[in-house]
C-alpha cells in the first residue's frame, strides 16, 4: 500500500487481484480507496451474484473497533437498536441518530467476543463516536485498514467454501459468524450481505488478502465465481430494497438543505428502533416524531 | 425526616438556597416534597461555619445583596428567623495612602473625586438601573426558547424587545453596544478616579474567571447590580451568617410541610428508559418519586448523578464545554481585635472594603489565572461582619471574610498545602498593606480554594455562579442550548439551581422559576 503522501488514492489489499480482472479499468473512488465500478459488464457481474458467485471488494468499508467494559452499553447508547439482545457471533443491522433524530448512517454491529465489537459504517464517523464515549469505560479504533474484506454473494457462494474446506459453513445462520483456519492465521465468515441472495463476507488480515483470494477464485472457477463492481451491486441492493445512505437517504451530518436529514421511521426502518432500552442518540425526537406531533408534507 | 411511608411526589437534590426555594414552592403547590442535603447544614453556599474555636464566618458567600423580595416575603423569610444586623452598607475602595473613595448610592466621596466624576457616576447609575429593571423583566420567569415559543415565551421576548425600544434611542443604542464590549472600556468612557474604576470593575467579575478587559462584565456588572431593583442599595450582613438565609428558608419550607433530610448524600439519580424514577443514597438506598429536581450544578448532576451515558451525545458534550471554573478563593481570619485600616474609622470598616486600586492592577492579578497561576498582588472584597453582629466572635474579638480574585481551580501542579499556605500569607501580607497591625492579631487563619468550595459545597470547579454568567450561557442558553426552561431530557429530572437562569448569587429565582415551570407543567412535567 501507497503512502498517503504519495498517492491521494489508496489501494485495497486486494488490489493486484483486482487489478489484474479489471478488463474496462472503470475505477471509482470508494472512501479514500480505489474500487472498480466494473470488470466487465455490469449484466453478467449481476448476474454472476444471481446465478452464481459474485465477489465484491469492501475492504474500504470503514470498520471501527469497540472494546472494553462499556462496549456494549456504548453502543447501546449510540445506535437505535437493543444492542443488548445481540449475542457473540451475531450480527446486527441498526442506525444511529443526530440528538434531533435524523439517521447519520445505517451499518452492521458485529458482537466478536465478550465486550468487543465491529461497527461497520458508510461514513467516517469517528468524532462523533469519540464525543458519544464521555462517560463510558471503551476504546475506539478505526480498524478500516487493518482488515481485508469481502463480500462472496449468490447461490453457488456456500458450495465454494465448502471447496475451500470450511466444513459446516452450510449451518452458518443468517447474520451468524463462524471462523476457520487460514494460511496460519483465521479468517473470519458472516452470513451478511447487501444482495439479498445467499452470501457471506470474509474478514481476514491484510497479509492474507491475496492468498484468500487466489484460493477463493480456485476453489470458484468451476462455479462460475467472478468479480463484480458498485454498479452491479447498485443493482442488486436496489431491487432487494437495501437502503444505501448518501444516495436513499442525506446523512444528517452531511446534509445542508434543512429539511433533507431523515428519522428512522421516515425511512420505513421503526423497526429497528427500540423504545424499551436505556436511552439513546435521538430517543426523545425520534419518539416525538413517531407521535406524529411533527408533520411532513409531501407535495407531487 | 425521610418518611419511608409517605410517596413523595418530588425529591429535591441539595438543599441549597434555590432547593429550598424550590421545594417551598412545590410544598405550597400540595405536592409531597423530600429535599436530600449532604453537607449538615442548609443553604448550600449562603453557609455559615466555625473555622476556629468560636470563631463563625460566612463560608462562602458573604454578603447578601440580590435575595428577591418576591421570594422573601412569599416563603415569609422574616417571620422564620432571616435578620439583617446591617444593611445598604457603603462599598469603601481602599488606597495605599488612606485617601479611599467611599460608594454609597448615588454619592461618592473622599478620594480628591472630582464633579464631572461624581456628575457622570449618576448618570451611570441611573442608566445601569434601567437596564436593570428591563432585564428584572424576564428574570422571575423562565427564560423563552429560541425557537418554538409558545404564548408564554413570546410575551416575555416581546416584553424584552418592548422594554428596549422604551429605553429610548440613546439607552437602547447604549445598552446594545456596552453589552458586548468589556467594563475596562465603558470605565475609561465615564470616570477619571482610579479606584472608582477599580471598584466597579470588581464588581463586574468576582467569582468569575475574566479581568476588566474580558468580554461579557458589563453584563456580569448588570447582573450584579440587579440588587438595586430588588430592594438593595449596597450590601447586607445577614445575623448569624450567611447560614442563617439557608436556616430561615428550610423553616419556611418545613412550614409549608418539606421534609428535609442533612447529612444524606444522593450518589445518583435513577433513570429507567429516558424518565427518572428517584434517586440512590449514598448508603444504597433507594427512594422513588416521579419527579427529582436537582439543585446540584448542571455539571455535578448530569456528569456524577446522572451519567454522561443517560444522556443523549450531543447533551454530554454541551455539558462537558459549559465553562464553570471558579478563580476565587475565600480567606477566613479570626482577630484578637479589631485591627486599624489607615484612615478608616470602625464604622468605616464595617463597611464593604475592596482592594482593587486600578483596573490594570486587576487585569495583571487575572493574567496569572489565564496561566495556571495565583494572583502575586491579588484583588479582593473584604467584610467584617462581626461589627454588625457579635454573635460571630468572642466578646471584643472579630472575624474577617475576604473574597479573593484571582485564585484558579486548575492551578498549575495543582493545590497543595505549601502553595495554600503561600498564597494565604500573601494575601495577608496584601491586606497589612492596608492594615498595619492585622498580623499582630489573627489568631487563627483559613484558606478554601475552589477546589476546597468544590469539596465542601459540592460545585463543580468551586463557581459559585453554577457556570460562568456570561453573554453565551445566560437566557435561553443557560446552563446550555437545548436544556432551558429548567426541564432536562431526562423526563421527570428538571434543574433548580444558579446553573440555571437567572444565575447565581443568594437570590432565590432560579429555584422559584423552577417550581412555577414544575407547577404549570401539571402531569405533563
Amino acid at each position: 500500500m501507497m503512502p498517503h503522501d504519495e498517492t491521494m488514492i489508496l489501494e485495497t489489499p486486494f488490489h493486484s487481484r483486482c487489478l489484474a480482472l479489471c478488463e474496462i479499468n472503470l475505477w471509482e473512488d470508494w472512501k479514500g480507496y480505489r474500487s472498480a465500478a466494473a470488470y466487465t459488464s455490469v449484466e453478467q457481474e449481476y448476474f454472476a451474484v444471481r446465478s452464481n458467485t459474485g465477489v465484491f471488494d469492501i475492504s474500504p468499508m470503514i470498520k471501527y473497533r469497540f472494546t472494553g467494559p462499556d462496549a456494549g452499553a456504548y453502543l447501546n447508547r449510540l445506535v437505535t437498536r437493543d444492542i443488548s439482545k445481540i449475542a457473540i457471533d451475531r450480527v446486527a443491522y441498526t442506525v444511529w441518530c443526530d440528538d434531533k433524530g435524523h439517521v447519520m448512517d445505517d451499518g452492521t454491529i458485529f458482537h466478536l467476543a465478550e465486550n468487543d465489537y465491529r461497527l461497520c459504517a458508510y461514513a467516517r464517523c469517528l468524532d462523533w463516536l469519540m464525543w458519544s464515549a464521555e462517560g463510558f469505560d471503551v476504546t475506539i479504533v478505526d480498524e478500516t485498514a487493518e482488515v481485508a474484506a469481502l463480500a462472496v454473494q449468490g447461490p453457488t457462494s456456500c458450495a465454494v467454501f465448502k471447496d475451500m474446506g470450511f466444513e459446516g459453513i452450510e449451518n452458518l445462520k443468517p447474520f451468524g459468524i463462524t471462523r476457520y483456519p487460514f494460511g496460519g492465521s483465521e479468517v473470519m465468515i458472516s452470513r451478511t450481505g447487501f444482495t439479498g441472495d445467499l452470501g457471506y463476507e470474509i474478514w481476514i488480515d491484510p497479509s492474507l488478502a491475496e492468498d484468500f483470494w487466489d484460493a477463493l477464485f480456485a476453489a470458484g472457477k468451476l462455479r462460475g465465481i467472478r468479480p463484480i463492481g458498485s454498479s452491479a451491486l447498485d443493482m442488486l441492493r436496489t431491487e432487494t430494497g437495501f437502503l444505501q445512505a448518501g444516495v436513499d437517504f442525506i446523512p444528517a451530518e452531511e446534509a445542508i438543505r434543512t429539511g433533507r436529514s431523515r428519522s428512522p421511521f421516515e425511512l420505513g426502518l421503526g423497526w429497528l428502533v427500540s423504545f424499551d432500552k436505556p436511552v439513546f442518540n435521538g430517543q426523545s425526537a425520534v419518539k416525538r416524531k413517531e407521535r406524529g406531533l411533527t408533520l411532513c408534507f409531501c407535495l407531487p | 425526616m425521610i418518611d419511608t411511608d409517605k410517596n413523595y411526589d418530588v425529591i429535591v437534590v441539595g438543599g441549597g438556597h434555590n432547593g429550598l426555594v424550590c421545594a417551598s414552592y412545590l410544598a405550597k403547590d400540595g405536592r409531597k416534597v423530600l429535599v436530600l442535603e449532604a453537607n449538615d447544614s442548609l443553604g448550600g453556599a449562603s453557609a455559615t461555619d466555625e473555622f476556629s474555636e468560636q470563631f463563625l464566618v460566612s463560608s462562602c458567600a458573604h454578603w447578601l445583596f440580590q435575595l428577591n423580595p418576591t421570594v422573601a416575603s412569599d416563603m415569609g423569610l422574616t417571620q422564620h428567623g432571616l435578620e439583617l444586623a446591617a444593611r445598604d452598607l457603603s462599598t469603601i475602595a481602599l488606597a495605599e495612602d488612606g485617601n479611599h473613595l467611599t460608594i454609597n448610592g448615588d454619592t461618592l466621596e473622599g478620594a480628591d473625586i472630582s464633579d464631572e466624576d461624581r456628575k457622570a457616576f449618576v448618570a451611570f447609575n441611573k442608566q445601569i438601573l434601567k437596564f436593570c429593571k428591563l432585564l428584572a423583566g424576564a428574570f422571575n420567569r423562565r427564560a423563552p426558547k429560541l425557537v418554538e415559543g409558545n404564548l408564554t415565551d413570546r410575551i416575555t421576548v416581546a416584553k424584552l424587545g418592548l422594554g428596549m425600544k422604551m429605553l429610548g434611542k440613546e439607552d437602547m443604542s447604549d445598552l446594545m453596544r456596552l453589552a458586548l464590549i468589556n467594563i475596562y472600556d465603558v470605565m475609561e468612557e465615564n470616570f477619571d478616579n482610579d479606584l472608582l474604576k477599580g471598584a466597579i470593575s470588581l464588581d463586574s467579575l468576582l467569582g468569575s474567571h475574566m479581568g476588566p478587559r474580558s468580554p461579557n462584565t458589563v453584563y456580569g456588572y448588570i447582573y450584579r447590580r440587579m440588587g438595586t431593583v430588588f430592594g438593595f442599595n449596597g450590601p447586607a450582613v445577614v445575623q448569624g451568617g450567611m447560614g442563617a438565609v439557608g436556616k430561615a428558608m428550610a423553616k419556611a419550607a418545613e412550614s409549608t410541610g418539606v421534609d428535609i433530610e442533612v447529612g444524606v448524600a444522593v450518589s445518583k439519580i435513577n433513570v429507567d428508559v429516558d424518565r427518572t424514577t428517584g434517586v440512590t443514597l449514598a448508603d444504597g438506598r433507594v427512594i422513588n418519586a416521579s419527579l427529582v429536581v436537582s439543585n446540584a450544578d448542571p455539571k455535578t448532576t448530569f456528569t456524577k448523578l446522572v451519567g454522561l451515558g443517560n444522556i443523549e451525545t450531543g447533551v454530554a458534550r454541551r455539558v462537558k464545554t459549559m465553562r464553570m471554573k471558579g478563580d476565587a478563593a475565600k480567606l477566613h481570619i479570626a482577630l484578637d481585635s479589631l485591627p486599624s485600616f489607615n484612615g478608616l474609622t470602625e464604622q468605616q470598616m464595617g463597611q464593604r472594603l475592596v482592594i482593587a486600586p486600578t483596573m490594570n492592577y486587576i487585569e495583571t492579578a487575572f493574567n496569572a489565572s489565564k496561566y495556571g497561576e495565583y494572583s502575586k498582588a491579588p484583588a479582593m472584597d473584604i467584610s467584617i461582619p462581626s461589627i454588625h453582629d457579635a454573635s460571630l466572635a468572642p466578646e471584643g474579638k472579630h472575624v474577617m471574610s475576604v473574597i479573593v480574585q484571582y485564585a484558579p481551580y486548575e492551578l498549575e501542579g495543582g493545590w497543595d498545602d505549601d502553595k495554600k499556605d503561600a498564597f494565604k500569607q500573601l494575601v495577608i501580607d496584601r491586606i497589612a498593606d492596608f492594615a498595619p497591625d492585622l498580623k499582630d492579631k489573627i489568631v487563627a487563619s483559613e484558606l478554601l480554594t475552589p477546589v476546597d468550595l468544590e469539596e465542601r459545597f459540592h460545585i463543580h470547579g468551586g463557581h459559585w455562579h453554577h457556570g460562568e454568567i456570561s453573554l453565551d450561557q445566560i437566557l435561553m442558553m443557560r446552563p446550555f442550548p437545548g436544556t432551558s426552561q429548567y426541564g432536562t431530557s431526562v423526563d421527570g429530572l428538571y434543574l433548580c439551581g444558579a446553573g440555571n437562569h437567572p444565575g447565581g448569587g443568594v437570590m432565590g429565582l432560579a429555584g422559584h422559576n423552577a417550581a412555577i415551570e414544575i407547577i404549570k407543567r401539571g402531569k405533563s412535567a
